[in-house]
């Protein structure tokens, strides 16, 4: 058989293999975590920002989730980073505009980022007052487990 | 110890992935010897939990970049040599293994050298159309960091139980992981995008509640299930259609062992 190209985007292989900014971030002014509670997928993301000007000077983030996941984390975390924490939010908000069109999968895994960089600013205004707690944000988008069905009918 | 698990780790995994990179006889020495680090690994967080004390799964980078097999396998000579431990029985047993392995692996640096074409990402099957070549990638991205996670959840989690019936589940499920992994860092080898898991997040393997790490599981083996129905009907290649129903038959007997686990948790 003659062998063809994959049409696979090489920018996505790579955020696939080493995705921006991912790992834990040990010392941080910010954190927040965003739940899928129908399939378990969670996002931490972490942010270092700069009291004076707000602006977002370092983000790490984590996942277990899905290659959708992933790619989101790493180009949503490319974009947060040098924003304020009123841009990065008003960002996120636009983000969950956008996504409500999309395949619903692409768009639960959009979701579960952004959810997190919200949960992350509301932990950075609890601790502005001197609260210490986990903030938790879930997803309200379905991520429908995939079956053969549907793979074979979308082929 | 936390910085002893952190490059016992890393370690775990350069020898693991880097046998992918290998000739078969010289590939199944290093997968041997990336076994016996992994249960170094078990053995020292054991250590660890037994102290009263508590660890987690980071890890330095691992190295996979390499110009030809003889560099790799001189690297990890000279990392070998480069460990550093206590003192005690557990450790004088550690040491003597990893003498062991270096010397064998000076001597396969000796042996021959080979290009490296498992990072490639010339994402090139003999066989494999294109539309199958994407969602066998999809797949194995998915799926190698899901077995490697697997692996740490059920390590963590068997270090922490006295319940005997739940260490035995998790030491089978620990055992069907590895091969799943073993497998599909293979098909992922020869694809040329073969790749190091990324670092697994605390809260996954830190959770509250066991029951609802299973019940969450048992949803992840189904949705992977169909993910191996659905690659088994689209892929045109026999032996590659016979692994991925083999492999979604193993699932069916991971939800029965997570269901069982399920039902020691509600004892």
């Amino acid at each position: 058989m003659e062998q063809e190209t994959p049409t696979i985007d090489p920018r996505y292989l790579e955020l696939m293999i080493n995705p921006t900014n991912y790992g834990e971030m040990k010392e941080y002014d910010a954190k927040g975590l965003g739940k899928n509670k129908e399939t378990g997928e969670m996002v931490v993301i972490y942010l270092k920002v700069d009291p004076k000007t707000q602006k977002i000077t370092d983000i790490a983030w984590q996942t277990n989730g899905c290659g959708t996941t992933l790619v989101s984390g790493a180009l949503f975390s490319e974009e947060y980073k040098g924003k304020t924490l009123q841009s990065g939010e008003e960002f996120t908000k636009a983000v969950f505009e956008k996504i409500k069109d999309n395949p619903p999968p692409d768009a639960a895994c959009g979701e579960v980022v952004a959810r997190a960089f919200m949960a992350a600013l509301k932990d950075y205004e609890a601790r502005a007052r001197g609260e210490e707690r986990e903030f938790v944000e879930y997803v309200t988008l379905s991520c429908p487990v995939p079956t053969g069905e549907d793979d074979a009918k979308n082929s | 110890m936390q910085k002893i698990l952190e490059a016992k780790h890393t370690l775990w995994l350069e020898l693991f992935f880097g046998a992918f990179t290998l000739e078969p006889s010289q590939k199944e020495i290093l997968l041997d010897f990336a076994m016996i680090e992994y249960r170094h690994l078990k053995w020292i967080a054991k250590e660890i939990v037994k102290n009263g004390q508590d660890f987690d799964w980071s890890r330095e980078e691992p190295k996979t970049q390499f110009a030809d097999t003889k560099e790799l396998l001189e690297y990890l000579a000279i990392k070998l040599a480069g460990m550093s431990y206590p003192e005690g029985p557990l450790f004088d047993r550690i040491r003597s293994d990893e003498e062991y392995m270096r010397f064998r692996l000076q001597r396969l640096a000796k042996e021959s050298s080979q290009p490296i074409s498992a990072f490639s990402k010339e994402l090139c099957y003999e066989g494999l159309e294109a539309k199958s070549i994407q969602t066998l990638v999809q797949f194995l991205f998915e799926e190698i960091y899901k077995e490697y996670e697997l692996i740490l959840v059920y390590t963590y989690a068997q270090l922490y139980t006295n319940e005997a019936r739940l260490g035995l589940i998790f030491e089978d499920l620990i055992y069907e992981s590895f091969y799943h992994l073993k497998s599909f860092a293979h098909l992922a080898a020869k694809l040329g995008i073969l790749f190091v898991p990324r670092e697994v997040m605390k809260e996954v393997y830190k959770f509250e509640r066991l029951s609802t790490f299973l019940q969450e599981g048992i949803e992840e083996e189904r949705a992977a299930k169909e993910q191996c129905r659905a690659l088994s009907q689209e892929i045109q290649d026999e032996e590659l259609r016979k692994f991925f129903d083999f492999i979604d038959n193993q699932e069916t007997y991971h939800i029965e062992l997570m269901q069982e686990a399920l039902e020691v948790t509600k004892r």
